[in-house]
């Protein structure tokens, strides 16, 4: 089934485009690589910060409101520019074992993302401080900690398997 | 001694004949080398923002500085050490690579912008009014945005990929490339 929808994509305007034009793939990818950097950045800053739960001079839920808004635009920005990749590209991903694996990680990931934001919102609305992660918070960013890097590795993996 | 000897010779060590010819070392590296980039861009960024007064604005520009600069340096040194292995796996190939060679330029241009802008502007952050970064700052945030865009760029045009990515049609099983022949 995803074989035939392969085939089918393959012969679309869109993907004749994409495969003829030989800058959309770089540049969907430069957009891709820069957007990970966002995602990559706030996350690991993030899950770092509630791990090592040494709340400084600011608080795991200042950092929450200030980090995770960015995860939430550069996500859909991913999801764009790779959509274009595969669209140009189909059999090289929706074939691909890796990028299957990757999809569903990514699902996990952004459940987790969604359960730490709101179990640092309620803890601080519990506590009124938002200063030290509770271990419920620490055990979903060392999940999502986790679960992000294994989506950066299959991301630049998904170029070595080809299915 | 020429360049190309000099990239002959770091081609034929141990460790870069490792890189290139042992199965799963250069996706490795380069895996590495992608997430150590990903982490070095993110928080320059945050720090550039800041200065230009774009974001974080409730917090003094050397506290955020003071609190993710370790992160841009920690991961500079993993990118750089994982870029230099894939670098002398095929050495002479890459010195001759325009992408590579405008690279390395942005990177020394990044660096020289650093300097000049901690040794110059950044002594007095102390004294920075509230909100009032001085425009020295701004431009050399800005100058600093650009260049990370452009090397991220310029590591994606490197020639290493092309071959990933324009190479033969998949074949039915699944199968390993090795990216660096040549």
């Amino acid at each position: 089934m995803l074989a035939s929808l392969c085939g089918w994509l393959e012969k679309t305007p869109l993907s004749t485009f994409v495969q003829d034009a030989g800058w959309v793939i770089p540049l969907c990818q430069i957009v891709h690589i820069l957007c990970l950097a966002a995602v990559m950045f706030s996350m690991l800053f993030l899950d770092v910060r509630v791990l090592t739960g040494a709340p400084r001079r600011v608080g795991v839920q200042a950092l929450a409101r200030r980090f995770l808004p960015p995860v939430w635009t550069a996500v859909p920005l991913m999801a764009l520019s790779g959509a274009v990749l595969i669209i140009g590209e189909p059999r090289r991903d929706l074939l691909n074992p890796v990028f299957q694996l990757k999809m569903l990680l990514l699902v996990l990931a952004l459940a987790l993302t969604f359960a730490l934001q709101k179990t640092i919102a309620d803890a601080s609305l519990a506590r009124g401080d938002g200063g030290e992660a509770s271990w419920a918070t620490q055990i979903t960013a060392g999940l999502s900690l986790i679960t992000w890097l294994a989506i950066a590795v299959c991301g630049r993996f998904i170029a070595y398997f080809m299915g | 001694m020429s360049i190309a000897t000099v990239a002959n010779g770091l081609q034929g060590l141990a460790v870069a004949r490792f890189v290139s010819q042992a199965p799963w070392a250069f996706p490795v590296v380069e895996t590495v080398h992608v997430i150590a980039i990903s982490l070095v861009v993110g928080s320059i960024a945050v720090v550039d923002l800041r200065l230009l007064g774009l974001w974080w604005r409730e917090r003094p520009v050397v506290q955020v500085a003071d609190e993710l600069l370790p992160w841009t340096w920690a991961a500079f040194v993993v990118a750089a050490v994982a870029g230099g292995l894939m670098f002398i796996s095929a050495a002479v190939k890459y010195v001759t690579d325009p992408p590579f060679q405008l690279k390395i330029l942005l990177l020394v241009l990044a660096g020289v912008n650093m300097l000049v802008f901690h040794y110059g502007a950044y002594r007095r952050v102390a004294d920075w009014a509230e909100g009032r970064t001085p425009r020295a700052a701004k431009i050399a945030a800005s100058l600093s945005l650009a260049f990370w865009i452009a090397i991220v760029a310029c590591g994606r045009m490197v020639s290493f990929t092309t071959q990933d990515q324009f190479g033969p049609p998949p074949s039915a099983s699944a199968s390993v490339k090795a990216p660096t022949a040549g």
